[in-house]
């Protein structure tokens, strides 16, 4: 069947154009965060309005981020790796949640990486040291659709037969209480799945863990060829 | 025929190696890793294959199991060790023994039983084998491989009469297993989430407990056991217990003669103290080749440091033949502990003289001569400067073959040496083990072919002296502390401490079991630490194979041996102290047999009691008129013949079977193996004397004085 040339449609707009925040209205500004009212233009020139929540903490330096989430590995001597998580309750979602240490950046922290040991040692109580692992600290969005906060990840490993990481204390501010966890690398999916459904009062575990999990899991099914990790030498053990 | 090493050493078989951890499970302690690293520490007994095997402690789960051969860092990667997870292991690592390496003889044996799968791994060869495997065939159980690991799990998969079909009772299987059995084995034995751990009651082979601790590099320690308790990451057991430093473990104590011991996540628990039979030794018999040679110097056997041991040994030596010399030096480098005591008591200096490289490794070639001696000088140099017109003692631990000594002694000699004298930190070897040590042919054995006094010459020394059983016995029993025992061993083994006396100026001792603790009391508790109490009763060594005493009964075969040096019978107290009735008899000569060392041989023989415990078709003295036929060989496994006929059971080999072919007709014709290669047949008419077991056969044929054979026995 011959097709006529003309009666192909392209596939991409021609006419399509970005598009554009016009203003930003402060809604209601709380202690730690503001309600915004954005209007903007949609691609096809309509005005639209989107509502959404920004932090107010949020350092005022070009490439500051809002937070910062720490991916630590404790690493003992005869013992399988383990990554360290924390479990506390969080109000917005009425239950407990097991996520990685996070915290938010501080004007007194010179960069992404002195948020990150500052972070783990006020909630975990153990002394790190940044790896070289994904050290772009590129921005990442926490939730797109409601928040402007963006998020670092920060790759950390413990020494954990350093004397002072033995038997460490945590350094929680008033009104804070968080439980620290810790998974051995090799089975955190199934861990984690555990960890839900055995726990006495409803947990749930934050999404950027679960996906880290998941992500663990399929790099050993799917087989796909792995960079070689940068710090290999340090963090090798049996796993 | 054992394949030549490249050192003129005895070698042991293996180690056993068993880890559980203690906390909760699924456990962050990476026991594959723990287990792979212990028996690096005990690589020293075997290099030939590697075997582990964990669990996740759930009965119905699979075992993980993985063996190589090899090294264990060759066998294991991490890549295999991560695949090894589990929350218990054992693990195994051996020497190798007659035959070919078979990845299937290698340990842990895995079976599947009526009460779930068991995975068993010992150290140490059963005496009593040969009985054990009839009566396990006559139960109708197919046996695959001629290990003693298969009679073990034979022996403990077969239920007790007293069990239930809920559960199996291991600890009752193990202890019938050790009264059907006297001799020599440490086991360690993994079901579901339990390891058992025993010791035979003679205690011949080493076993030993450990904890893994925390480290504690924190200021001050623990002030009393509970937290002790609290600090403990899981437990271990070992044949030696040189591996516990490398694992940040301490020693418990050993697992005692006889005993059962159960370790679960909780901690050890004693079962059960198995006594030794009536016959045979009432003492244990703890190998004392364990001291001289075989056990790493950091190890610590009935609360002695081996390394002590060897060196008040070399003081021994020095006391019994002292020389005149310029430097006393020795053979790197297991000697070098007795050197030291003998330099130190003879009061002339220490030097080094011979450098070792440590890159030669085993090699299994079969060489000519030339080639022996080839491989010898390429394992050590000498070091010209300090050898160049001195008279220099070397003091080895122990001589086997002499091929090694005497290349040493002739590169010290072009060396510039004017004088080299040779002191051995142990008695001649004479005799068999029976209980796992893999000694050489008789014929070999320097101390059998040449006697004390031609020994120098022969070597090329200009003096050789040897360290005699009372002064090794000595030297060894010095440093155990023999009073009453003074912990309660089930509650102690449950805390896993051990109480010690109150210090005698009056002020309360540290009782911590920390080594190493800033406690003021430090240097004291230190040597305190190594020291655990052992009754009288329980103190004894193996020293079979230098008097030729044996602790225990052997089985139905039985060697009388000639000796050029001592004319005298010494196995006349093994035959007084047998257990079974003897089906054969192994006569067995230094010299090429006649009919008057025969007549001798047997004549003592016939005197004594327990002939008369023989069947009657095996009561020699009734027979010396008409000498039959005897099959001489360095064996076990060897029956002899009876009267003027060859029976199918008679295993031979021929004197100087060397070629292959000889000794596979030899074992076609008999079936069975045979281990050395040293025989010579007597035609039982008319004493001739004949190399070959054909040559035998076909002079039976036409004998000028044969008698038509009869089928039936006398």
């Amino acid at each position: 069947m011959n097709m006529d040339a003309n009666e192909i449609k392209p596939c991409v707009k021609d006419n399509f154009s970005k598009s554009v925040i016009n203003n930003v209205e402060v809604v209601h500004h709380g202690n730690w965060l503001d309600t915004l009212a954005i209007n903007y233009t949609d691609p096809l020139g309509n005005s639209r309005q989107w509502e959404a929540v920004s932090c107010t903490t949020k350092p005022k330096r070009q490439d500051a981020v809002d937070s910062v989430e720490v991916i630590a590995l404790l690493k003992r001597n005869l013992h399988h790796n383990c990554i360290v998580l924390v479990k506390q309750f969080r109000p917005p979602l009425g239950c407990y949640s097991i996520e990685l240490p996070a915290g938010l950046c501080d004007e007194s922290d010179l960069n992404v990486e002195a948020t990150a040991l500052r972070e783990l040692y006020e909630e975990t109580g153990y002394m790190g040291k940044v790896t070289k692992m994904a050290k772009n600290y590129q921005p990442t969005s926490l939730d797109p659709s409601t928040q402007s906060s963006c998020i670092s990840n920060v790759h950390v490993l413990i020494d954990g037969d350093d004397p002072k990481n033995i038997d460490c204390a945590q350094h929680l501010d008033e009104g804070e209480f968080v439980e620290v966890l810790l998974v051995p690398v090799r089975n955190l999916l199934h861990r984690l799945n555990e960890l839900v459904t055995g726990a006495p009062e409803k947990t749930i575990v934050d999404s950027r863990l679960y996906a880290l999990a998941t992500g663990l899991e399929m790099g050993l099914t799917l087989n796909t060829k792995c960079k070689p990790l940068e710090d290999e030498s340090t963090l090798q053990s049996s796993t | 025929m054992t394949s030549y090493d490249h050192d003129d050493k005895f070698h042991d078989e293996c180690g056993v190696f068993a880890c559980i951890a203690s906390d909760s499970w699924p456990t962050e302690l990476d026991v594959a890793n723990i287990i792979s690293l212990g028996l690096v520490g005990l690589q020293h007994r075997g290099q030939e294959s590697a075997g582990i095997v964990t669990s996740s402690g759930n009965v119905g789960e699979r075992l993980k199991i993985h063996k190589g051969m090899g090294l264990v860092s060759h066998a294991f990667t991490p890549h295999v060790l991560s695949q090894l997870n589990g929350n218990l292991g054992i693990g195994h690592t051996r020497y190798s023994t007659h035959g070919v390496s078979e990845l299937s003889n290698c340990q842990p044996f895995v079976v599947d039983t009526q009460h779930g799968r068991i995975a068993v791994a010992h150290n140490g060869e059963l005496v009593n084998k040969g009985s054990l495997r009839k009566e396990i065939l006559n139960r109708g159980v197919g046996l695959s491989t001629g290990s003693d690991s298969e009679l073990i799990t034979q022996i403990l998969c077969h239920p007790l009469d007293s069990e239930s079909k809920n559960g199996g009772n291991w600890p009752g299987r193990l202890k019938n297993l050790m009264q059907q059995t006297p001799s020599a084995y440490s086991l360690v034995l993994l079901h579901g989430d339990t390891i058992y751990a025993a010791r035979d009651p003679y205690g011949n082979r080493p076993l030993c407990i450990g904890r893994l601790v925390v480290h504690s590099g924190v200021e001050g320690h623990c002030s009393n056991h509970h937290d002790r308790h609290e600090m403990t990451e899981g437990w271990v057991v070992t044949s030696e217990s040189c591996v516990f430093q490398s694992l940040g473990a301490e020693l418990v104590r050993e697992v005692l003669p006889g005993e059962i011991v159960k370790i679960t996540k909780n901690g050890p628990m004693s079962m059960e103290k198995v006594p030794r039979p009536d016959k045979g030794s009432r003492y244990p018999a703890f190998c004392v080749f364990e001291y001289v040679y075989f056990a790493r110097p950091d190890s610590i056997f009935e609360g002695q440091m081996v390394y002590n041991v060897r060196r008040r040994c070399g003081e021994q030596l020095a006391k019994e033949s002292p020389v005149e010399a310029d430097i006393i030096s020795t053979v790197p480098e297991s000697a070098t502990p007795a050197a030291f005591g003998f330099a130190k008591e003879i009061g002339i200096p220490y030097d080094e003289v011979l450098a070792k490289n440590r890159y030669i490794g085993r090699t299994f070639i079969q060489p000519s001569t030339r080639l022996r001696k080839l491989a010898v000088a390429k394992k050590f140099g000498v070091l010209r400067e300090n050898v160049q017109g001195k008279r220099i003692v070397v003091v080895d631990d122990s001589i086997v073959r002499g091929n090694t000594m005497s290349s040493i002694i002739r590169m010290l000699k072009e060396g510039g040496a004017t004088e080299v004298h040779i002191r051995i930190a142990s008695p001649p070897v004479r005799n068999p083990c029976y209980m796992g040590i893999n000694i050489p042919t008789k014929q070999e054995l320097l101390a059998n072919r040449i006697s004390v006094a031609e020994t120098a010459k022969y070597l090329g020394a200009d003096s050789v002296a040897y360290l005699t059983v009372e002064g090794l016995l000595k030297s060894v029993r010095a440093g155990i502390d023999t009073k009453e025992i003074l912990y309660d061993d089930e509650e102690d083994l449950q805390r896993g401490t051990v109480q010690r006396e109150p210090v005698e100026n009056g002020s309360s001792g540290c009782q911590c079991n920390l080594s190493g603790c800033s406690c003021k009391e430090t240097k004291k508790n230190q040597d305190m630490q190594s020291r655990q109490r052992i009754h009288l009763s329980e103190v004894g060594h193996c020293v079979a194979c230098l008097t030729g005493e044996y602790p225990v009964p052997l089985d139905w075969y039985l060697d009388i041996s000639y000796t050029r040096e001592h004319h005298q019978f010494i196995t006349e107290s093994i035959l007084n102290s047998m257990e079974c009735l003897p089906v054969g008899l192994l006569v067995e000569l230094d010299t090429q047999p006649t009919t008057e060392n025969l007549k001798q041989a047997l004549g003592s023989l016939a005197s004594c009691k327990a002939m008369d415990k023989m069947p009657k078709r095996a009561r020699i003295p009734s027979m010396l008129s008409q000498l039959k036929t005897y099959a001489i060989c360095w064996l076990r496994h060897v029956v002899y013949m009876e009267d003027g006929w060859i029976p199918k059971e008679l295993i031979y080999g021929t004197q100087q079977l060397e070629t292959q072919k000889r000794k596979r007709k030899a074992v076609k014709q008999t079936g069975l193996h045979c281990q050395s290669s040293h025989a010579t047949f007597i035609c039982s008419w008319c004493q001739k004397g004949c190399h070959s077991s054909t040559g035998l056969v076909s002079h039976n044929r036409h004998c000028s004085q044969s008698r038509p054979r009869s089928g039936k026995t006398s």
